[in-house]
């Protein structure tokens, strides 16, 4: 163990070397890898207590010189002769152990709706973000914060492991007002679809993602505005999701083209007055009259079948005679907001 | 061999003892160290000299009357002196 903890290579020089091998032997030094490199010169390991001994039996007839030095007490005392290398190994090691109280990162999974920006600004608020000191951090108020902010959360865990914080959530359906207390269920994902067929005059998202164009002629029915928004993932992973859900948002204008068909008398009963006399004459309507009842239908049609902010652009007539009846098919050119929402059914 | 006679050699401390191995020589009861050549190494152990020949010799460690030497051997001879004085008059 002596010769583990401290050992010194010594080179013995002079004439016979072997005798004071010997000697030294039948002093009882212990010596180990002893290596003949001429008659005259020898090298040999010791303990530095059996070095004073084979210096003490050499006496002048050898010179014996120390080539190097090894084991772990050696080691020890080289360090500890150097006070500054002590300093700084000291500071190096506050430095890692102080580092390990403190946040380095914030792992976010199983969001598939939440954007996960969302869920860190959540942390944030109750004081989880990076570099924040771990024994500090409350972990029930944080779990209770991201139920109150985000009612859809069904489950979560958060955790830390040495610097990394994880956070683990799993989504389900929007609460029902009342279900949580006060937290009411304002918050579900949607699309915005065409309520009627017609040319995309204008459309603006404020949230989601436009799948339409303006002069797109869209269904009724058709995605105008997707509530489902790729993304990238920013973290490694296997179940990292591609996309995440909203509520989508938005104007969409269009012109909506209708077509109409009045039918009317071709015939008109006039009445005067002459002198004590009734006289009744029957005439054809002018043109004027017919269009002027026209429009006053279709006035009555746009109140009832038209949203209010809806707009008449053009208008088309086309007179049709038909016996005493008069057909009269109208075309209407409409501006008017089509977007509607549509919930988006998860699962 | 008997139980008696592997007891009495196990149990003689005097006689030079020898382990020899493929590139490893343990010898055992060494009184003193006669010579150590180029070629081989020579010990003396109860008026009996032991010369282990061969190449590249390392003494591993030396302690307690007791050698390890590594390296390639190829032989060991025995030479037993009538007068210990006189022979060691010679070697030296």
């Amino acid at each position: 163990m002596n010769f583990f903890a401290h050992r010194i290579r010594i080179k013995i020089e002079g004439f016979r070397t072997d005798k004071l091998i010997d000697k030294a032997m039948k002093v009882g030094i212990h010596m180990c890898g002893i290596k003949r490199i001429s008659d005259m010169e020898i090298y040999c390991w010791v303990t530095p207590e059996g070095l004073r001994a084979i210096r003490k039996e050499a006496r002048s007839l050898y010179r014996i010189t120390v080539t190097e030095e090894r084991g772990s007490v050696y080691r020890i005392r080289q360090f500890a002769a150097k006070p500054f290398k002590i300093l700084c190994s000291a500071l190096i090691l506050a430095l890692v152990i102080s580092q390990s109280f403190f946040v380095k990162t914030i792992v976010v999974s199983g969001y598939r709706a939440i954007p996960e920006e969302e869920l860190r600004e959540c942390l944030e608020e109750s004081g989880i973000r990076e570099g924040t000191y771990i024994p500090s951090i409350d972990w029930g108020k944080a779990e209770k914060h991201i139920y109150q902010v985000f009612p859809q959360v069904t489950w979560l865990k958060l955790a830390y492991e040495g610097r990394k914080v994880f956070l683990d959530i799993s989504e389900g359906r929007n609460r029902e007002p009342g279900e949580l207390g006060e937290v009411a269920d304002e918050k579900f994902y949607s699309n915005i679809v065409a309520s009627s067929s017609g040319y995309i005059q204008s459309i603006t998202s404020y949230r989601g993602l436009c799948l339409a164009e303006e002069g797109d002629y869209v269904e009724k029915g058709q995605v105008l505005i997707c509530g489902m928004v790729p993304i990238e993932p920013t973290v490694y992973g296997e179940d990292v999701p591609d996309e995440y859900m909203v509520r989508a948002k938005g104007e969409v204008w269009a012109n909506v083209p209708y077509r109409l068909t009045f039918n009317q008398e071709r015939y008109t009963e006039d009445k005067r007055n002459e002198g004590e006399k009734l006289v009744a004459c029957i005439r054809e309507r002018t043109e004027k009259e017919v269009k002027e009842k026209v429009n006053s239908s279709i006035r009555l049609w746009a109140a009832e079948n038209l949203p209010e902010n809806a707009q008449i652009l053009n208008k088309n007539l086309n007179f049709c005679y038909k016996g005493n009846i008069i057909e009269i098919g109208v075309t209407l050119e409409v501006r008017q907001q089509i977007g509607e929402e549509q919930e988006i059914l998860v699962g | 061999m008997k139980m008696m006679e592997e007891m009495a050699l196990d149990l003689d401390f005097k006689r030079p003892k020898l382990f020899v191995y493929d590139k490893l020589c343990v010898i055992e009861n060494v009184s003193s160290i006669v010579m150590i050549g180029e070629n081989s190494l020579t010990v003396e152990a109860d008026r009996e000299y032991v010369t282990v020949k061969g190449r590249d010799f390392i003494i591993k460690e030396i302690f307690g009357g007791r050698l390890l030497v590594e390296g390639r051997i190829q032989g060991i001879e025995f030479l037993r002196s009538q007068n210990k004085d006189k022979d060691r008059g010679i070697q030296d």
